[in-house]
């Protein structure tokens, strides 16, 4: 122990412990406990170079940084920042890192003097450590596609969550908010989609578990979703990796690529306490414009006059429309802002403490928070509690031990959104009729406490909706792992992991009868319904390994990891709904009316294995080489897939990758280059799956079918007894390159992804007595660019500026289906995908404004044909839609593709300037060139029934001859004039300011207090958009099929957070 | 201390090993799922067996109303109102276009493709001793004959058809052609013959609670006894069925026959009443009490259709029902389809009412309806409703659609009967089973003797032929005799008269039997097949006269309809409808 111990103060000295600043991850010991070895060998020749390290900022001489070469020998700077160190030959590598400053690598070239200038550490370098799977790597020597980003702390993004705070972070990260409901999390899409049924979501990777961010039910609560990656608290976060490709190692759930994130460790054995407080404002968002209770009526009568075998004078004596006074006068004659009755104002505070420390035998990080967040919708809010125990224990000098326990709770109030037109309050405060209020009415105009039915149109009070409802999440996650790396030698150390996760989703729903609409059962009107829903997902997750160094000669290295990881997970999910209790004030499932009640659930369990190989080599330190090959088994893979390595009956998938890179700049050419530091060319190719292929879809299952009340078996499926994985090959070039003392920093990729054997709910033809059948037939292909540029504008000792650029194109082209083509509805609107574009299209009509008047629409001689075949002639006021086919009948058939929801471009512009104890963040994120298909706005302009709509309308279609785009209101819609068409296709651009922070560090020197820091925070300030809904960034849900079909989720707001952060 | 602790990190290795080990096991990789079923774990018991069938029987039921459609909206009897869609309206003419909805095979499919299943099982079941004989063939033989049914549905409406008998499991046998071998309806019938003939005699009757009683038992309020065994479908009727399609009159005839006489060689079970001398013949049971024999206050014909499952004297009429419960799924399709309180999207046609105004009344007087106003169809101010599914239904309690799907009865199978009969050229007793029956047109024995057309109405004091009772279809709802134009078949100018065309004569019985048909039986799902079977059988005779046939009939019925033009058939093909493969 003792000898361990020097060790460790030695290392310290040298400072190379604080070089890592990143998680101390068992490998990173490893490679630092070797080097007392290497410096007693520090004299064996006498090749000695020198050199002077400098501030980049200033120019002024560093003393006291470390100066070494790996495994060899390792120096310090003196005073006037001047450095000797023996060097095995001319050309090696030096590593020159302190604290408070970043690491930088310094290839000789042949030179025997060397100037080097640092930057601080927060400096985002080339030279900046990645957490790969097995162990750190300089982003410098890597030959993938991988980028890091350390994270210190995220103090100045309060209440975010993990997926929303990678927005912008990433060049080929698509993150795309789901909504603004808080805690709801981002939709994550790595260099686009692979898949079209199976997971687009790249693989999490936390502290080496693997983390399930699938949900295994669907909510109760329409439009929501569990978002279980916020059950890591953002500031617990250190480092986070993204691996877009040579993700083969991670074999059939690698196709979408990894994300690694490292928990923060204790960094020094010193006790640290870092407290730190939040709280701000949630400004409501902008209400969407409809009409008065005015403007209402008077487009109400014009509407109900189309009714059919309805008359003026019946119109006129409707309790809306009499003028005389009587009982119910003042009830029908209001005007109420519906908005402002369901859209809030809101609070959110963040407590946060951390505190590590420890001693030479065990390092801990505890941390400890507590959030609370109001949602826009009155009424809704998120409570999160969240606590973290990472500790790292030498427990003898061959065997390190880590654990990691996380238990997280978040209890969440919620409202229906989306498509619940009963009972989603947005919605119906948007459509509800403005003459009505919220309360009952008395006859002398005396609001009552008690709160209005549902009105005579049969539409819900959207204060009911607020009031009335009970929808709670609540979710727990416990993640727990216990890691060891024993080494046997230098070379060999054996590694293991093993870790259980259990979370578990419990959801709770009442809707009342009064105020809102009911709901016709098959066997009964239901007024009232409570309903209640778990999900557990319990998982078992191990990763053992070997790990192998080998050095063929000083120049020659090779290192090596074989292993395997095995994850068992179950999953259960069950609901039940229930009707008719006695009154709103029973909201037990229980109470509900027997013979109404529903329940349901499902199982799932299934097992991987996953075995794997990586060899990487190293020559010069500028020739990089990686091989890595995994075999998978999989208790979701059929027993009978052609050309598929068996083993034991069970069918394997072998995957490989290989990926090289030149350090161009490390070679003796460049040196004379002054303007390039380091130049890096990568290549790789490997392949690599996605396991997401339903656990049972391989066996051809019975499932229950009734005969009254008596339950009978049925075949569930035509089973497919080869069914496997999708299989995705990746290519990808690319360059990194530092400039101008690492003033500018490019990194620019091509790549291309080919999925084959892609899962297909193939259509079975009508004898095979089922609609469709899961095959492996389809593929498609992705191509895309990702460019990522950094660097620093101005670069003074007071005043720092930092530009940083993302940019990623993305084309997909589905290039084999089974069929024709698939079409897909969500909410109204149809997408199409077919070979040879990108999938999920929209697909609808194509308009050219509205006809002047009947005689024109007959000179047309175009008709209408509806869903039902029926024939409509069309007439003045209708809309005029293209008649593609020529056989003057709007019908299927004349549907074109007439939108993309795929953007051309996503990125990110971030800014950050530091002015003496000031700093200022500020993020701006956009994307340009994708459609969004505005449902909202379709109902609110569909004239077709009692919705109020928006003050558009007002300039429809009334008389012949009139030259407006507004078809006429007519009511029912016969004509079809709302169906889904390019009316409703908007440019989804935007370009919005995400994020601005402005911190400053007190200058405080109290005894107890290390440090304190004073934070501003606002959140999406402001977005530039033409979209005309409440916000062009949402996402309905993870799958392909419903990108970019607004069907009304709760919009992004504006947030503002004031905080401090102490340090003890 | 860390000495310890290194020791439980070797304590750990074989931990890691365990893994490693418990994953190279195959059974890691086979995990059976938890909320469905896999073919391994089927087919282990009569249980399962018995819950194969219940499933089939529990998706057969959601044909219902496709298989209404497709049978009446295709014939002569049933027309669309102004709420039907397009493909309701095509179906209604016979131009039926790709992509019709109602034209589109897979339910059918879907059914049958579970009956393949348990077929295949169920005999592996039988080899393995799982199942002993009388649980295998009451099994096999219910099932068998049930994908028969669907397949003659299937040849009725689309003519070739791939005739799938084994079972489809996994992806790769859909790629397998030699299990979709394409028949023409012709072929499809004599492949149907030989599936049924291969059936063992014994077996041919109806399955019993005593032979089955895992299977046949009281579910739901519903009783065995006329109720649930009257759920499986009556076996030898459809036997009779397929080979009538087919032209086997004789073989038909027997297997009718064999039906009709079922009071003759079976009593009373727990499972139904048998009557000897009323049950499926038609009869009136001389105690004042039948409850279907119309008279001068009451005309209780119409309870065939609304009597509760289990009651007595409907029972001696009902063969095969099925019920739907308001409370179970599937919902009741025809509250909706036929009300008019409802989406009421088809209506009685215009001829069906006019063929039912027609009646002559055997009394003077009395009631009015008979079997058409208010008893097949309900008059309502421009509103016609087919009653026949409607008739327990109250629009103020639309939640309560309970209501019974008649699939087979008595009067079918004599209609039938009498069809094949009468191609056979006994042509009286034909017209007597369809008139008033035996003992009015007979007095006694048939005069022919030969089985099966041999039916013994002795009314004797002491002596009773089991057929004495047999009043006849029209008798039964108190209407005059139908008769032929004796002057179209015979030399009337002689004494007696003598037959001069027995093809005119047969021809014209079997219109009196369509026609009869339409008294009797519209709305119930057999209209379309009937006319088609004979146009089929005149077209062989003559060519030309059985499109001829079809083109006059569909032309009546849209003489005093609005509601399109029908299809112009000019050959046997334009019969049928097009097969959507996808």
């Amino acid at each position: 122990m003792h000898v361990f111990t020097m060790s460790i103060k030695r290392l310290l000295i040298s400072g190379l412990l604080a070089a890592a600043s990143s998680a101390v991850l068992a490998q990173q010991a490893d490679s630092t406990a070797v080097a007392p070895a290497a410096v007693s060998k520090r004299n064996n020749n006498d090749l000695k170079i020198s050199g002077i390290v400098k501030e980049a900022a200033t120019g002024k001489a560093l003393p006291a940084i470390s100066v070494s070469v790996a495994g060899y020998s390792a120096a310090l700077t003196d005073d006037k920042g001047r450095f000797s160190i023996s060097v095995p030959d001319y050309h090696a590598l030096l590593i020159v890192s302190s604290i408070g400053y970043q690491v930088k690598e310094v290839a000789l070239k042949g030179k025997t003097d060397v100037t080097v200038a640092l930057f601080e550490d927060a400096y985002s370098s080339v030279y900046d450590e990645a957490v790969m799977p097995f162990g750190n790597k300089s982003r410098n020597q890597s030959v993938y596609a991988a980028a890091s980003v350390n994270t210190r702390g995220t103090w100045n993004r309060a209440s975010e969550t993990p997926d929303s705070y990678m927005q912008g972070m990433f060049a080929g990260l698509n993150v795309q908010r789901r909504s603004g409901t808080p805690g709801i999390g981002a939709d994550l899409m790595l260099r686009g989609y692979n898949s079209l049924y199976a997971r687009n979501s790249p693989l999490l990777v936390v502290d080496g578990m693997i983390y399930d961010t699938d949900t295994y039910s669907s909510s109760l609560i329409s439009g929501h979703r569990t978002n279980h990656l916020a059950n890591i608290e953002l500031k617990d976060i250190d480092n986070i990796t993204v691996l877009k490709d040579g993700s083969s190692i991670y074999g059939t759930r690698g196709s979408n690529g990894v994300i690694l994130i490292t928990t923060g460790r204790a960094k020094e054995e010193a006790t640290h306490l870092d407290f730190a407080a939040y709280s701000g404002f949630n400004a409501k968002v902008e209400n969407m414009p409809v009409m008065n209770a005015g403007l209402y009526k008077s487009y109400l009568s014009d509407l109900l006059a189309t009714q059919p075998g309805i008359t003026s004078s019946q119109i006129q004596t409707m309790p809306f429309m009499s003028e005389s006074p009587g009982p119910y006068y003042y009830t029908y004659h209001q005007n109420t802002n519906w908005q402002n009755k369901v859209i809030d104002n809101g609070y959110n505070q963040n407590y946060y403490l951390k505190v590590t420390g420890g001693d030479n035998i065990a390092t801990y990080a505890l941390s400890m928070g507590y959030q609370s967040n109001d949602g826009l919708i009155a009424n809704t809010g998120l409570n999160r509690y969240q606590t973290r125990f990472n500790a790292n224990l030498n427990l003898s000098p061959k065997l390190k031990a880590r654990v990691n326990l996380a238990f997280t709770r978040s209890e969440q109030d919620l409202r229906d959104q989306g498509s619940a037109f009963d009972t989603n309050p947005m919605y119906l405060s948007l459509i509800k009729a403005p003459f009505l209020t919220s309360h009952e009415v008395s006859e002398n105009n005396i609001l009552s406490p008690n709160t209005a039915g549902v009105d005579l149109f049969s539409k819900s009070n959207p204060y009911a909706a607020i009031d009335g409802i009970q929808q709670v999440n609540r979710n727990y996650r416990f993640m727990g792992s216990a890691g060891f790396d024993y080494s046997f030698s230098d070379a060999f150390s054996l590694n293991a992991l093993v870790g259980l996760t259990f979370d578990k989703v419990r959801e709770n729903t009442f809707i009342p009868e009064i105020g809102i609409s009911p709901v016709a059962l098959n066997t009964a009107i239901a007024y009232n319904r409570p309903g209640a829903s778990v999900e557990r997902l319990y998982s078992i997750y191990t990763d053992s390994w070997v790990s192998y160094k080998y050095a063929i000669n000083s120049s020659n290295k090779i290192t090596a990891n074989a292993g395997f990881r095995f994850n068992n997970s179950k999953s259960e999910s069950d609901y039940g709904l229930a009707y008719n209790t006695a009154s709103d004030d029973f909201v037990t499932l229980g109470s509900g009316e027997s013979s109404l009640r529903v329940v349901g659930g499902n199982l799932g369990q299934w097992n991987w294995l996953n075995t794997y190989l990586n060899v990487d080599y190293n020559s010069l330190n500028k020739y990089f080489l990686s091989f890595s090959i995994a075999a998978d088994a999989s208790s979701r893979f059929g027993k009978n897939i052609d050309n598929a390595l068996t083993l034991a009956g069970n069918k394997y998938a072998v995957l490989p990758s290989v990926g090289a890179a030149w350090l161009l700049s490390s070679e003796q050419f460049m040196a004379r280059s002054k303007a390039v530091e380091t130049l890096k060319l990568r290549l790789s190719y490997g392949v690599s799956g996605n396991d997401d292929i339903g656990n049972y879809n391989a066996k051809t299952y019975y499932i229950s079918q009734n005969f009254l009340g008596r339950e009978g078996l049925v075949r569930g499926n035509i089973g497919n007894s080869g069914l496997q994985w999708e299989t995705v090959s990746k290519a990808n070039a690319g360059v990194d390159a530092a400039m101008f003392n690492e003033r500018l920093n490019i990194s620019l990729d091509a790549y291309q992804h080919k999925t084959s054997n892609m899962l297909i709910y193939q259509s079975v033809y009508a004898a095979g007595g089922f609609s469709t059948a899961l095959s492996n037939s389809g593929a498609m292909k992705n191509r895309g660019l990702d460019l990522s540029m950094s660097g620093r504008i101005i670069n003074k000792e007071k005043l720092k500026w930092d530009l940083g650029i993302n940019l990623s194109r993305n084309r997909s082209e589905v290039t084999k289906l089974p069929d024709d083509n698939i079409i897909t509805a969500y909410g109204s609107a149809t997408m199409i995908t077919r070979v040879g574009d990108a999938a999920n299209l929209f697909y609808g009509y194509k308009t050219n404004g509205v006809y002047l008047s009947d005689e024109e629409a007959a000179a047309s001689g175009i008709s209408n044909k509806l869903a039902n075949g029926t024939i409509v002639p069309l007439q003045g006021g209708d809309v005029r839609f293209a008649d593609i086919n020529n056989d003057h009948l709007i019908d299927e058939n004349d549907r074109v593709v007439i939108g993309d929801p795929n953007p051309d471009f996503t990125g990110a512009l971030s800014n950050s300037f530091s002015y003496k104890r000031w700093s200022l963040g500020a993020l701006f994120t956009f994307s340009s060139g994708n459609d969004i298909y505005n449902g909202i706005r379709a109902d609110l302009e569909s004239m077709s029934g009692y919705e109020n709509q928006t003050p558009a309308v007002l300039n429809r279609w009334r008389a012949d001859g009139q030259v407006t785009n507004m078809p006429r209101a007519v009511w029912g819609d016969p004509a079809g004039n709302s169906r889904f068409s390019d009316r409703w296709i908007e440019n989804g651009s935007f370009f919005r300011l995400r994020t601005v922070s402005v911190d400053y560090d007190l200058p405080f020197k109290a005894k107890f207090v290390k440090s304190a820091t004073v934070y501003a925070i606002a959140n999406n300030l402001f977005t530039v958009s033409k979209y005309l809904g409440y916000d062009p960034e949402f996402s309905a849900s993870g799958s392909i099929f419903t990108r970019g079909v607004d069907i009304g989720l709760e919009p992004q707001f504006t947030s503002i957070q004031l905080g401090v952060r102490v340090g003890l | 201390m860390n000495k310890n602790l290194s020791g439980l990190f070797r304590k750990l290795i074989p931990v890691i090993c365990f893994f490693a080990l418990f994953s190279s096991c195959k059974k890691t990789f086979d995990i059976e799922p938890e909320d469905a079923l896999e073919t391994k774990q089927m087919y282990r018991n009569v249980y399962d067996a018995d819950a194969i069938v219940l499933g089939i029987y529990g998706k057969f039921m959601s044909l219902a109303k496709q298989y209404v459609l497709l049978n009446e909206l295709r014939g002569d009897l049933l027309d669309v109102t102004a709420n039907a869609d397009a493909y309701l309206k095509e179906l209604n003419t016979n131009n039926v276009s790709q992509g019709n909805i109602y034209a589109d095979p897979r339910p059918f499919y879907e059914v049958i493709i579970n009956c393949n299943d348990a077929l295949k099982h169920f005999a592996l079941m039988h080899d393995s001793h799982l199942l002993n004989d009388e649980q295998y063939y009451q099994r096999s033989t219910d099932i068998g004959i049930l994908r028969s049914w669907l397949y003659l549905q299937l040849g009725i409406h689309f003519g070739s058809v791939p005739y799938v008998t084994e079972a489809v499991e996994d992806i790769n046998d859909l790629n397998n052609t030699a299990l979709f071998p394409k028949l023409s309806f012709d072929q499809l019938l004599d492949s149907l013959i030989q599936y049924t003939d291969q059936i063992p005699d014994k077996y041919l009757n109806q399955n019993t609670s005593s032979s089955s009683p895992t299977l046949i038992m009281a579910m739901d309020g519903y009783i065995v006894k006329d109720g649930v065994f009257k759920f499986f479908i009556h076996r030898k009727s459809l036997l009779g069925d397929i080979n009538l399609w087919k032209g086997n009159y004789l073989k038909a005839a027997t297997f009718y026959k064999a039906a009709m006489e079922t009071a003759t060689f079976l009593s009373t079970t727990s499972d139904y009443q048998i009557d000897l001398y009323d049950t499926y013949r038609i009869s009136n049971d001389r105690t004042g009490k039948n409850t279907l024999l119309t008279n001068g206050t009451a005309n209780p014909w119409a309870n065939i259709f609304s009597n509760i499952l289990y009651e007595t004297e409907t029972n001696r009429e009902r063969m095969w029902t099925l019920p739907f419960d308001a409370a179970f799924a599937p919902s009741n399709p025809f509250v909706d389809l036929f009300s008019a309180s409802r989406s009421y999207l088809v209506k009685p046609s215009a001829l069906s009412i006019a063929n039912w105004e027609k009646q002559e009344r055997l009394d003077n007087g009395g009631l009015n309806d008979r079997r058409g106003i208010n008893a097949s169809y309900g008059g309502y101010t421009g509103q016609p409703e087919v009653l026949k599914y409607t008739r327990t239904y109250d629009a103020t309690l639309p939640y309560k659609t309970t209501g019974v799907w008649i699939l087979y009865r008595a009067a079918t199978l004599h209609l039938r009967f009498a069809e094949a009969a009468n191609r056979l050229g006994h042509n009286k007793l034909a017209s007597v089973l369809i008139n008033d029956g035996i003992l009015t047109g007979y007095n006694g024995k048939t005069s022919e003797i030969a089985a099966p057309f041999d039916f013994d109405g002795t009314n004797g004091t002491t002596i009773k032929g089991n057929w004495y009772r047999s009043i006849g279809i029209r008798g039964r709802a108190l209407n005059k005799n139908a008769v032929v134009d004796s002057a179209r078949s015979f030399d009337m100018s002689v004494s007696p008269r003598v037959l001069v065309s027995q093809s005119n004569l047969t021809q014209d019985t079997e219109d009196l039997i369509l026609n009869e048909a339409a008294l009797e039986t519209g709305f119930e799902g057999y209209r379309w097949p009937d006319l088609l079977r004979i146009a089929l059988r005149r077209e062989k005779e003559s060519a030309g006269s059985g499109i001829r046939f079809m083109n006059e009939r569909m032309a009546a019925k849209f003489a005093n309809s609005t509601s399109g033009t029908p299809k112009a058939f000019t050959q046997v093909s334009d019969f049928y409808l097009p097969f959507k493969w996808n």
